[in-house]
């Protein structure tokens, strides 16, 4: 009866650190959260959450004629950038993980995939520095200035094509082998094994690719920063400078003050909601999917 | 009626039953033999199979038996080339489909895969509807939707399934049971209209009563089929096979190799080697 007892506490002790990890990450959210809501709140109240959308123009400082707070240009500015390289990025990971599961020589598949892991680990201030050296001024040259919407879309869809790709990889490989087998053994075409049984399996896997890296790209500031040339504006072309939401914070969170801060918590309040909606998308997407296999 | 009569309406008549597990004599299909020559397959260093020599004649049904580890399966893969999925895989010697090198590297092996179906050990249907999971070997085939709704009514018929599923054709078939899965998977590969069908231990993974209906469709399926079948149950191989190969591990480490070939009925009464005696009477193996 003792010895039951002791080893129920042994059990207990060994989920405790578990229980303590987990509670914790959930925490931190809630926390940060709070935080975003606190340190916001005088802009929520006094400036409104209507008019940070509605007013025309981003100029939190100017005393003459009262200040505005519409941030819709650079909302906009996050959507273009981080969609533009989900667009650009998803379809060039996938075909790059089919490479690797299926195309690639035995020789080349291995070394091929360190050097994609080891893409993605360079620091993103080193993407940001050689898009503003190289990227920017060659596409200046064609449509200057160069610093552009275009140059954040390419930038940011490099940095996340590699992890896009190792993440596609492993949704292939999840695919039951029998699956290909069988479908192998049925007589059908590479073509057809790949898009009728492989993708539509792998699908889970490769909509929390898209999602998780879409939200990486919205949170990204530093090469974004470098390259998109920083201009409040609504973005004519692919060619126009665009600020970003996060860019915006860090470029101004040096010098702001009161109800200039409060804003810029509140479009830190604004990105995190984004990830909320793009997490509640994918999870949606993937539960439709399982409900039409299943 | 005449068995050639009717043989000629069924060719010219528009919905054709795919196989003819009611009538034989309207069998349009026309089953291959197969040969192999000096058959030994590698993985690697490693040898699985060691010249074997046989003959899977056309119409009838040949049983492989023997113990696990010596090749049965391997020999299973060579006649649909299925062994080239593991890359390190080598075969030499020779494959016959009636007078077609299966072993050449010009064979259309997308082809040949769908002249000879195979059937896994366990049921894989694909986690799709009941429909679909029929459907979609004709659609790499590039046939029509309507041709592919009778077809998929055809050979459900023809495994007995029809009858089970015709009001769920849409949900999906990982609800069936594993008799019926599996049956689903010879519905699937009957779609083709192979000429043979390989069967790596059908029945093993299932109860014994989805096992005797399997066994049962087997039966059907021969003298339209060839069938070559690789069983571990003796009881199942003397009801099913005309022909029954053993094999065995060879003690030199060179994989499995056939030791005795011959009709059901000699094998199980008459063996002529010790080691097939010992092994059908269940004292080796």
């Amino acid at each position: 009866m003792k010895q039951r007892q002791a080893s129920r506490w042994k059990s207990q002790l060994g989920k405790l650190p578990l229980q303590i990890s987990a509670l914790l990450s959930g925490l931190i959210v809630i926390l940060i959260l709070g935080f975003l809501i606190q340190q916001a709140w005088p802009a929520l109240s006094e400036v409104g959450v209507l008019r940070l959308f509605s007013d025309g123009t981003w100029n939190p400082t100017e005393q003459v004629g009262g200040a505005s707070f519409g941030m819709t240009a650079m909302l906009l500015g996050t959507v273009f950038v981080a969609g533009g390289a989900i667009l650009l990025a998803a379809p060039v990971g996938l075909a790059i993980g089919l490479f690797m599961r299926f195309y690639a020589p035995r020789w080349l598949a291995s070394p091929y995939r360190h050097v994609i892991q080891l893409l993605a680990g360079i620091p993103s201030v080193v993407f940001g520095l050689w898009g503003a050296v190289v990227l920017v001024p060659l596409i200046g040259r064609y449509q200057p200035p160069g610093a552009s919407l275009l140059a954040g879309i390419l930038i940011l869809g490099m940095m996340i094509l590699p992890t896009v790709a190792l993440l596609a990889e492993t949704a292939i490989a999840s695919v039951p082998a029998e699956y290909i087998r069988a479908s192998v053994a049925l007589g059908m075409t590479r073509t057809h094994i790949i898009g009728k049984v492989l993708l539509p399996n792998a699908m889970p896997g490769l909509m929390t690719a898209v999602v998780l890296q879409t939200g990486r790209a919205i949170g990204e500031t530093m090469a974004v920063l470098m390259v998109c040339g920083n201009v409040v504006q609504f973005p004519g072309s692919v060619f126009d400078p665009v600020r970003t939401l996060t860019a915006n914070i860090a470029l101004q969170m040096g010098f702001a003050l009161d109800l200039h801060r409060a804003a810029l918590f509140g479009s830190g309040l604004i990105l995190m909601s984004l990830v909320v909606v793009l997490v509640w998308i994918g999870h949606h997407i993937q539960a439709a999917q399982e409900g039409s296999h299943g | 009626m005449n068995p050639i009569t009717s043989q000629t309406t069924s060719v010219s008549s528009p919905s054709l039953p795919l196989t003819c597990m009611s009538n034989p004599a309207a069998c349009i299909l026309q089953p291959a033999s197969m040969t192999v020559t000096d058959l030994s397959v590698f993985y690697g260093d490693h040898q699985a199979l060691d010249k074997v020599s046989m003959e899977f004649s056309a119409g009838l049904v040949t049983a492989l038996i023997g113990p696990s580890g010596c090749g049965k399966t391997s020999l299973l893969t060579c006649l649909n080339r299925l062994v080239q999925m593991v890359p390190t895989s080598r075969v030499t010697g020779q494959c016959f489909m009636d007078e077609f090198d299966v072993m050449s590297p010009t064979t259309d092996i997308i082809s040949l895969r769908r002249q000879v179906g195979m059937i896994f050990q366990k049921p894989n249907p694909f986690a799709l509807s009941i429909s679909r999971n029929i459907e979609l070997p004709l659609i790499s085939q590039g046939i029509k939707r309507h041709r592919r709704h009778e077809i998929v009514e055809e050979v459900l018929r023809d495994v007995g399934l029809w009858d089970e599923v015709k009001d769920r054709l849409h949900r999906s078939a990982l609800t069936l049971s594993g008799g019926q899965q599996q049956r689903l998977c010879i519905a699937r590969a009957l779609a083709l209209k192979p000429r043979v069908l390989l069967m790596d231990e059908p029945c093993s993974a299932l109860d014994p009563i989805a096992a005797g209906r399997v066994e049962e469709l087997i039966r059907k399926l021969r003298s339209c089929y060839t069938l070559v079948v690789v069983t571990h149950n003796m009881a199942q191989a003397q009801r099913i096979a005309d022909h029954v190969g053993v094999f065995w591990a060879s003690d030199e480490g060179r994989g499995g190799q056939l030791i005795e070939t011959g009709p059901c009925e000699q094998i199980f009464e008459q063996p002529r080697h010790k080691l097939t005696a010992a092994y059908v009477q269940g004292r080796q193996g």
